[in-house]
């Protein structure tokens, strides 16, 4: 197409893209009077224009490149150590999760891959790993998601591989099944006796959270990732630099503090989590949002009692 | 081992801000000696976000021509003249770049046909926009013989991440002409990409 004539369709293009589709066949009649040949150009743009849509060329190529390279879409029906991965089920502050299965057919049974999220230290997050992995491997409990192994990728990324579990975060699930305080109290205390059995077995969860919580479609609800924020944790490192992977809104003093983690770190954390289930709300005032008001919140605000907050009859 | 963050030598940067002014008053040898010395800087910034992880979602490309200028001019508060004519330089060295990359990658995966850069929309559904960046760059430099400004427009957008708003400084046009330039040009480039995928 010479200049001049593309001049002619842009301009054409441009004042069709702004009318709206009822006024256009009539505003492309007047506008390519006798000319049905600048009418197919622009009616066929137009059409490109919408198939584009809003992400054509949006992000920029260097973005889509690196994507490309090391984003999810380039893990997918590659192997990790013995798995297929099948797709990608989840993304956290911690790094992608997919769905996987053996690839050599040993079991047919599918897994959730945790990769560990690059940037954190990983020759030890490594070492805390073989580490922990055998205590970690020895908590069999029916609503403790299993971990059964891990490594490292080919391009040097941290993995644990865990039971897939499919549920629904338990302050969801209680709300989308508009369960009864009795009913919900009930799926806590099973919660309860997971964290009871790992600390039995001297294991702390550390990350205590409602997105930790899953409740199946059976209504089990299963822990994940117990244990994980040990191995992830670089406080337990020298490096003090990294980025905490401690959520701080069920936080509890002594990790705000970065005082020693004991079990009743997990039972403060499970209180928060109760206090939610119970009362829709948080026990921190609200609007405290940035990390250092809710540190604050955490160690020194004296929460209402749950009965005097609860929003809504239950 | 290369060692990121750290500011480029105060020799080069002094060089790199004197080369944009005699640049921007006409000096056209300038240009050549400031190229070999943006190329340098934005491939290996480049090179780092593309081996290593992502550090987030961050739209990186923005991010990488503005930390290329400020490691190379050394310039925290920029002098907005040469802020835009770097830009300029940045977007097509960087388009450079990036096609070679594609290019590269190709030769790399010989017979698995195009290297498609992919997006993940922000749902994470199976939706995907792929971009073809050769075919992209092949299209670009038809849609620059029919209209120069436009061409401009989407290599300083597409390729060098600018914004809107950017790129109206770069060019030196107002904003809603970029938007307008954009947006028709993403329609034809939409459909030259579309018609050299079938073939």
């Amino acid at each position: 197409m010479n200049p001049e004539r593309w001049q002619q369709v842009r301009e054409a293009l441009d004042r069709a893209i702004a009318v709206s589709d009822e006024e256009r066949p009539g505003f492309l009649d007047r506008l390519c009077s006798g000319d049905s040949e600048l009418r197919a150009e622009v009616e066929s743009l137009l059409h490109s224009h919408e198939d584009a849509g809003t992400e054509f060329l949006q992000k920029p190529a260097l973005d889509l490149a690196s994507d490309a390279a090391h984003g999810s879409k380039a893990r997918i029906g590659r192997r990790i150590g013995v798995y297929l991965v099948l797709e990608q089920i989840g993304e956290g502050g911690m790094g992608e999760v997919y769905r996987a299965v053996r690839a050599d057919g040993q079991y047919d049974k599918e897994v959730a891959i945790k990769l560990v999220r690059a940037g954190l230290d990983r020759s030890s997050v490594l070492e805390r790993f073989r580490h922990e992995r055998q205590v970690l491997a020895s908590l069999d409990h029916p609503n403790i998601a299993r971990l059964f192994d891990g490594g490292t990728t080919d391009d040097g990324i941290p993995y644990l591989v865990m039971e897939l579990i499919e549920g629904t975060p338990i302050d969801a699930y209680c709300d989308a099944h508009r369960l009864t305080v009795t009913e919900r109290l009930r799926l806590f205390l099973q919660v309860c006796s997971a964290v009871q059995y790992a600390h039995q077995r001297l294991v702390i969860h550390r990350d205590i959270k409602p997105g930790n919580i899953l409740v199946t479609k059976e209504g089990i609800p299963k822990l994940l990732d117990f244990g994980i924020a040990k191995i992830l944790d670089p406080a337990a490192t020298a490096s003090a630099t990294l980025i905490n992977p401690m959520t701080p809104e069920y936080a509890s003093p002594e990790q705000v503090r970065g005082e020693p983690i004991t079990t009743a770190t997990d039972v403060y954390s499970l209180g928060v989590v109760l206090y939610q289930l119970l009362t829709g709300r948080s026990p921190y005032p609200k609007d405290t949002r940035a990390p250092h008001e809710l540190a604050r919140a955490i160690c020194e605000h004296e929460p209402a009692r749950p009965s005097t907050v609860a929003s809504r009859p239950l | 081992m290369e060692i990121w963050g750290s500011a480029v030598q105060g020799n080069s940067s002094t060089q790199v801000t004197q080369l944009l002014g005699r640049w921007r008053s006409g000096d056209r040898e300038a240009l050549d000696a400031l190229v070999p010395l943006v190329y340098d800087e934005l491939k290996r910034i480049a090179q780092r976000y593309l081996r290593n992880e992502r550090p987030g979602h961050t739209l990186q490309s923005t991010a990488l021509v503005h930390e290329a200028y400020v490691r190379l001019t050394n310039q925290q508060l920029p002098q907005w003249q040469n802020r835009a004519h770097f830009f300029a330089v940045a977007a097509q060295l960087m388009r450079q770049i990036l096609v070679d990359h594609a290019r590269a990658h190709r030769a790399d995966k010989r017979g698995g046909g195009a290297c498609k850069l992919t997006l993940e929309d922000a749902e994470q559904s199976v939706r995907q926009v792929d971009v073809d960046v050769v075919a992209l760059d092949d299209a670009l430099k038809t849609l620059s013989t029919m209209d120069p400004q436009q061409g401009k427009v989407v290599e300083l957008k597409f390729f060098g991440g600018l914004s809107i708003e950017d790129t109206a400084e770069v060019l030196g046009i107002s904003s809603s002409t970029v938007k307008r330039d954009w947006i028709t040009a993403r329609a034809w480039l939409h459909r030259e990409l579309d018609r050299s995928a079938t073939l």
